[in-house]
């Protein structure tokens, strides 16, 4: 008899708190420090109360603490009700629902409440260490979810039959995961709140970029099935900044859609998988030349989604490593124009440079000189610029970041009348040994020129690489002075491969990267494709939801057969007592002595004794051996064997 | 004493063995399909996985569940008389064949399900009691027994339901009855009968009737394979009486047997010799424990109608 003791319940409210804690933990990180502390106090109290024995709190305490916990939820979040606020009301409400658990339904629901978690932490994230954490966290519940419905069982074999249970449904999932028809976009439009920052806006400011060092978050990854391009070619055009209004550079939003197709050499197919941003830019290396079907090429030789990039997508583009961009449009002729006054000393400079130079070659050249000639200087922690902010870098400051370089050199250029833009994107990449792929972080980030010249078109100018030449071999710590530098790019020197901690890492992003692209990845256009080589060709999603179902319905009915089948084979052996008893009762028959259907054996007993007295001895033997095997519990086999021998000695006809 | 109703061994049928989802099952399948939406609306193939696992589980869980409850084979049943009003305790001898069962409840199909489930060991007889509550006096059928399960998740219950005849018999209430016992005229001459001292003398060996005291089996002669005897032990010597309905004339029917219910009783107690007279059935005086069930059986079935 199982017997629901007052340990094991608590040892079951152990289990429960630590399901809970499981799904909880991979909110931590974006919780608030409140709810965090909050969760903390809570489920060690619940620990502490389990061990103490002490009592629930009464229900009053409960209804304060819910309150006292949506205030503040309510208080933190302000006005904004994000996916922050319902993780923080998850997580509150899982601090709050062990100390009303009482009956099986509690436990039930604390369980499938867990379950529940789970999935939330799933739409932050979908990072292979997320994956493996939901298989152990699905594991750790599935096994308190037996140990509740096996009151008394060994936590242990509850955690073994958990991972057996898990393991036989794998197939089924991955099934069903392959089959499920995806559709394109999002059903009712919802969509999550991204908690990835992309540092670039329409708008660059001193500042903007240099900020962004200290981002260690993945930008987007490229692929290269073919050669890889070199170092300084790895400029990651995304955005064409055109207009200067004396301090900031503005996006232009008259870039028409681009017609004339691009000159160019050196075309380079790569794949790129673009995190999160809640921006429309794509980025590609300079220049692309095509792109997919769904995203829009501007005449700047951006490229732009159709909708902001709220998950991560993937694309693949071709680009031309040289090119010429041709003839300049009326619509560019805004990279001529400066505001009417201000910056006096650096339209003077680029004035005085004009006149003694007849080529914009030469006027270029004399620009980047003065770079080199005077002594600028690389840092990220530049003085705060005043209001004339090309004089006071140009002449007075002389420190700045990549974002700096590019604006003065741009409003130089338009100053001695060439014209110029601002670029924004990534430069460079980290390389990975154990894969044909590039990861961009967004301490990328880079700012760079380009100026037009009648013979070439536009053509690229980063000034910055005259200041710091190492930051394009060497990243974003090249060329910093090492006081600079950020914690997250201290010690991030992976020009070798020697030690352990590196090869892990590269390691682990190799195989993250993967685990992006075929699993992450797997969007409708990989399923169709998927069905296709199945050499199914199911354009609609009705279609593939047809297939879906007749797969499920066959495999259903094949489930179902298997289990009525293992049904009906009886594994129970045969049962030898009564086998052995009827085997008696037969032979007793046949001299005329019937046992009714109902008669117990030892009334039997007794009408054997009174019809015929000189078998009773031997019919007394079998029957009390059968009463005791089969009322009074404790039986062996030598039992079992002993009543199938007596009876087969036992020969009623013979004997009378 | 009664206490064994033979019936015949008991497999679980198959064909009538059920499974649906609990109505934690229909929550957990609620549950699923918001993930399921909330999965399709994000697009998110971590939400499908997740979504994908779950219901797998579920699905192999209806395989536990299911090898749970088969094979389960109940070798006999027997019950204690019992006083009307009383509960009926039945005890089932339950194997099961290949693994342990776990989590298996027994209960009355008319009754809700005993909130301690049961674990059966293979291959070892699982003494499983289950009682339920009699009314009136006669012969008490509990009817239909369902055996179910939820295990391991409790989002599927499988059940069974076996039908064995059980019964057993329900004697009248004894009302305790104060008057002097009427002694059987033709063994003695009136005078009730003195105690002897020295109550538990051990009187020799009776053969043995199921719901004998165990404790009472004379286990040596077990062990020399001579059968089972009780060791009887007497605290009273001979004096005979009879219970008789006629001298209860001035009761209802259910009273009277009632009293003589309770006499039988006081007498056993006494280790008297006792006689039965009921409107057509007349017992000799004897005693013991197969007698008074004898008796109290008569009681428990006694119609006036039908003499």
């Amino acid at each position: 008899m199982t017997m629901i003791k007052p340990e094991n319940e608590s040892r079951e409210m152990g289990y429960l708190i630590g399901a809970l804690v499981v799904a909880l933990v991979p909110h931590i990180p974006s919780l608030p420090i409140w709810i965090n502390t909050w969760c903390f106090l809570a489920f060690g109290y619940m620990i502490l109360s389990l061990r103490k024995k002490w009592r629930q709190p009464p229900r009053w305490i409960r209804i304060v603490l819910t309150c006292i916990g949506i205030a503040g939820i309510l208080s933190s979040s302000g006005h904004q009700i994000g996916s922050s606020t319902y993780q923080s009301l998850l997580a509150i409400m899982a601090t709050l629902k062990p100390l009303e658990i009482r009956s099986h339904r509690d436990k039930m629901i604390t369980l499938f409440f867990a379950y529940f978690i789970m999935i939330t932490s799933l739409f932050q994230s979908e990072s292979l260490l997320i994956s493996l954490y939901m298989f152990f966290s699905v594991f750790v519940t599935t096994a308190v979810l037996i140990q509740v419905n096996h009151p008394g069982n060994r936590f242990p074999s509850s955690l073994r039959l958990s991972g057996k249970i898990l393991i036989q449904a794998f197939p089924l999932m991955v099934i069903l995961f392959l089959l499920f028809p995806r559709i394109e976009g999002s059903m009712w439009g919802i969509t999550p709140r991204s908690t990835a920052r992309s540092g670039f806006s329409d708008t660059l400011s001193p500042g903007n970029i240099s900020r962004l060092v200290l981002n260690s978050e993945i930008a987007f990854r490229a692929r290269f099935p073919e050669a890889r391009p070199k170092p300084d070619q790895l400029y990651w055009r995304g955005i064409v900044f055109s207009t200067f209004d004396g301090r900031n550079w503005k996006t232009d939003t008259g870039a028409p859609l681009r017609k004339n197709p691009v000159q160019g050499k050196q075309a380079m197919t790569y794949q790129i998988r673009l995190e999160a941003g809640r921006h429309p830019w794509l980025f590609a290396l300079d220049l692309p030349v095509s792109g997919q079907q769904d995203e829009i090429i501007l005449a700047d030789h951006t490229i732009r989604s159709g909708r902001n990039i709220v998950k991560p997508i993937q694309y693949q583009v071709t680009s031309y490593l040289t090119y010429n961009t041709g003839p300049m449009h009326s619509w560019e002729e805004i990279t001529r124009s400066l505001p009417e006054s201000g910056n006096q000393m650096a339209r003077a400079l680029a004035e005085k440079w004009r006149r003694e130079n007849s080529r914009p070659e030469l006027i270029i050249q004399r620009a980047l000189a003065y770079f080199t000639e005077n002594p600028f200087s690389y840092t990220l922690k530049p003085p705060i610029l005043k209001k004339q902010v090309i004089d006071d870098f140009l002449f007075r400051s002389r420190k700045g970041y990549c974002e700096h370089y590019a604006s003065a050199f741009a409003f130089l250029m338009r100053a001695a009348g060439i014209p110029s833009r601002i670029v924004a994107g990534y430069l460079g990449g980290e390389t990975n040994p154990y894969g044909d792929f590039l990861v961009i972080r967004q301490y990328h980030a880079h700012a760079w020129t380009e100026v037009w010249l009648d013979s070439r078109g536009w053509v690229r100018i980063d000034p910055t690489s005259l200041i710091a030449p190492d930051r394009i071999e060497l990243g974003p710590a090249g060329g910093l002075p090492a006081e600079d530098l950020p914690d997250n790019l201290l010690g991030r020197d992976f020009s070798e491969l020697t030690s352990f901690r590196n090869q892990f890492y590269f390691f682990w992003e190799a195989v993250n990267n993967q685990w992006d692209i075929w699993f992450s990845g797997y969007s409708h256009l990989e399923q169709k494709s998927f069905f296709e080589q199945l050499g199914l060709n199911l354009q609609s999603s009705w279609k593939r939801a047809a297939v879906l179902l007749l797969i499920l319905t066959i495999l259903a009915i094949a489930f179902l057969l298997f289990l009525m089948q293992k049904l009906h084979k009886t594994i129970v052996g045969p049962d030898i007592v009564q086998e052995a008893y009827e085997k008696f009762c037969a032979g007793l028959r046949q001299i005329g002595i019937i046992r009714k259907p109902d008669q117990g054996p030892a009334d039997f007993a007794a009408q054997i004794r009174s019809l015929k007295p000189d078998i009773a001895h031997q019919a007394d033997e079998i029957i009390t051996l059968y009463i005791r095997i089969r009322y009074m519990g404790k039986t062996t086999p030598e039992d079992e064997k002993r009543l199938q021998e007596l009876v087969n000695r036992f020969d009623p006809v013979r004997k009378t | 004493m009664e206490s064994d109703i033979h019936i015949p061994p008991v497999t679980l049928n198959p064909r009538k063995t059920y499974i649906l989802p609990t109505r934690y099952g229909y929550l957990f399948i609620i549950l699923l399909l918001i993930m399921l939406i909330g999965s399709v609306n994000y697009n998110n193939n971590l939400g499908f996985l997740l979504t994908f696992l779950l219901s797998s589980m579920c699905v192999i869980s209806l395989y536990y569940t299911n090898s749970n409850i088969k094979g389960i084979r109940i070798v006999s049943a027997q019950a204690e008389p019992v006083f009307s009003g009383d509960p009926a305790l039945f005890e089932l001898m339950v194997q099961v064949a290949g693994s342990d069962r776990f989590s298996i409840c027994f209960h009355f199909s008319d009754q809700p399900p005993d909130p301690a489930p049961e674990t059966l060991i293979a291959g070892e007889n699982n003494r499983i009691r289950i009682s339920k509550n009699t009314g009136r006096r006669g012969i008490f059928k509990p009817g239909d027994i369902t055996i179910s399960t939820g295990y391991p998740l409790g989002i599927f219950r499988a059940w069974s339901i076996v039908s064995m005849n059980l019964q057993c018999h329900v004697y009248p209430r004894p009302i305790l009855h104060s008057g002097e016992f009427q002694t059987a005229p033709s063994r003695h001459d009136g005078s009730t009968a003195p105690f002897t001292s020295g109550a538990e003398d051990f009187q020799g060996l009776t053969e043995y009737q199921p719901g004998d005291s165990l404790k009472r089996v004379s286990w040596k002669k077990v062990s020399a394979g001579q059968g089972l005897f009780t060791k009887k032990f007497d605290g009273l010597t001979g004096n005979s009486i009879v219970i008789d309905w006629y001298a209860l004339a001035a009761q209802g029917t259910e009273t009277r047997l009632s009293i003589m219910c309770g006499m039988i009783l006081k007498a056993h107690r006494m280790n008297l010799e006792y006689g039965l007279r009921l409107p057509g059935i007349t017992m000799e005086p004897a005693s013991g424990n197969q007698h008074r069930h004898r008796c109290l059986q008569h009681l428990a079935v006694f119609s006036e109608n039908l003499p």
